[in-house]
């Protein structure tokens, strides 16, 4: 019986060996592999974290430090008192109605200060204005935030350096983002 | 003669197949990292360029400087050899165009990426 004789036999020490030794290197491989994208990918993530929180908030504090009349020395909002320093800047407004137009003598209020890794806005608008009031949470991820004013005299106050640094982690990789911008008030 | 017989079409169809895809795969986590890359040096550049026309514009029409390049603490945080071009050019008798562009080059990338800004400023008017 020829046939039964090749169809019963085993595998050869030999090659039950390769078959041993590809799947673990496969295997090997495989989990470097998942092992590599993983990492890659949480890497990539901080990076965007860190990266677009910086832009994000600058662009934040663009938008409102642009428009404003000045820089007040401190503000009362009905949750607290906020003072401009180095760390916290406050800002007077006027406010916009529906389609874009100034109103006059109303102002809307914002302070931007970070508290340990967060950087937050707090806009408190007047009832005409089209500005809602709330506050927002721009950034998780600052190292520091530090305003810069061109004079120490507030309401000489028209140019306003903002210097951003991000920081996040990925893994044991330390991911840090820098950006410094100079805005002028331009309703000075 | 059956020990003899070669692959069928099907199992190299496979195979070729799991390795394609799993070279895509590769070609992709490697090339998200250099868009990754190249999307916070945007950001930077942008950064770089803003700033640089909002101190032409504060400073005014009289003190506008000739082309060239500039400086700005920024500038180390892009990838090495990146340059900065000021651009200042008479458009009529009272306004001068201004144009800032950084141009950089990221690891990974295959070519350079540009980012630039321009703006009119005129002798009468201006920021405080």
């Amino acid at each position: 019986m020829p046939i039964s004789k090749i169809t019963l036999r085993g595998f050869t020490m030999i090659e039950t060996l390769i078959v041993a030794a590809l799947g673990v290197s496969m295997l090997i491989i495989l989990t470097i592999l998942i092992f590599n994208f993983n990492k890659t990918s949480t890497y990539q993530q901080a990076l965007i974290a860190s990266s677009g929180s910086a832009s994000t908030l600058m662009r934040s504090i663009g938008s409102l430090v642009l428009p404003a009349s000045a820089v007040l020395q401190a503000h009362t909002f009905s949750s607290a008192t906020y003072t401009s320093t180095s760390t916290a800047l406050v800002l007077e407004i006027p406010s916009i109605d529906n389609s874009g137009n100034v109103i006059a003598n109303t102002y809307d209020y914002a302070v931007f200060y970070a508290s340990s890794t967060k950087a937050y806005r707090l806009l408190e608008a007047n009832v005409l204005s089209s500005r809602v009031s709330e506050t927002k949470l721009l950034s998780s991820t600052i190292n520091t935030l530090i305003f810069t004013y061109n004079n120490t005299d507030f309401t000489q106050v028209h140019t306003i350096t903002v210097d951003v640094r991000t920081q996040t982690y990925a893994k044991e990789d330390v991911l840090s983002d820098h950006r410094r911008e100079q805005f002028r008030l331009r309703n000075f | 003669m059956k020990n003899s017989r070669g692959f069928s079409l099907i199992e190299v169809i496979v195979v070729i197949f799991i390795m394609a895809v799993m070279l895509m795969m590769l070609q992709a986590a490697i090339h998200s990292g250099v868009l990754v890359r190249i999307s916070k040096s945007q950001s930077i550049a942008l950064s770089i360029a803003r700033n640089k026309l909002e101190s032409l514009r504060g400073g005014g029409y009289a003190s506008l400087p000739s082309s060239g390049t500039f400086a700005d603490s920024l500038v180390s945080a892009l990838p090495a050899a990146a340059t900065t071009t000021l651009t200042v050019s008479t458009y009529n008798a009272k306004t001068k165009q201004v144009s800032v562009s950084i141009i950089w080059r990221d690891s990974g990338s295959t070519a350079s990426s540009t980012v630039s800004l321009s703006t009119y400023i005129t002798e009468t008017g201006g920021l405080p």
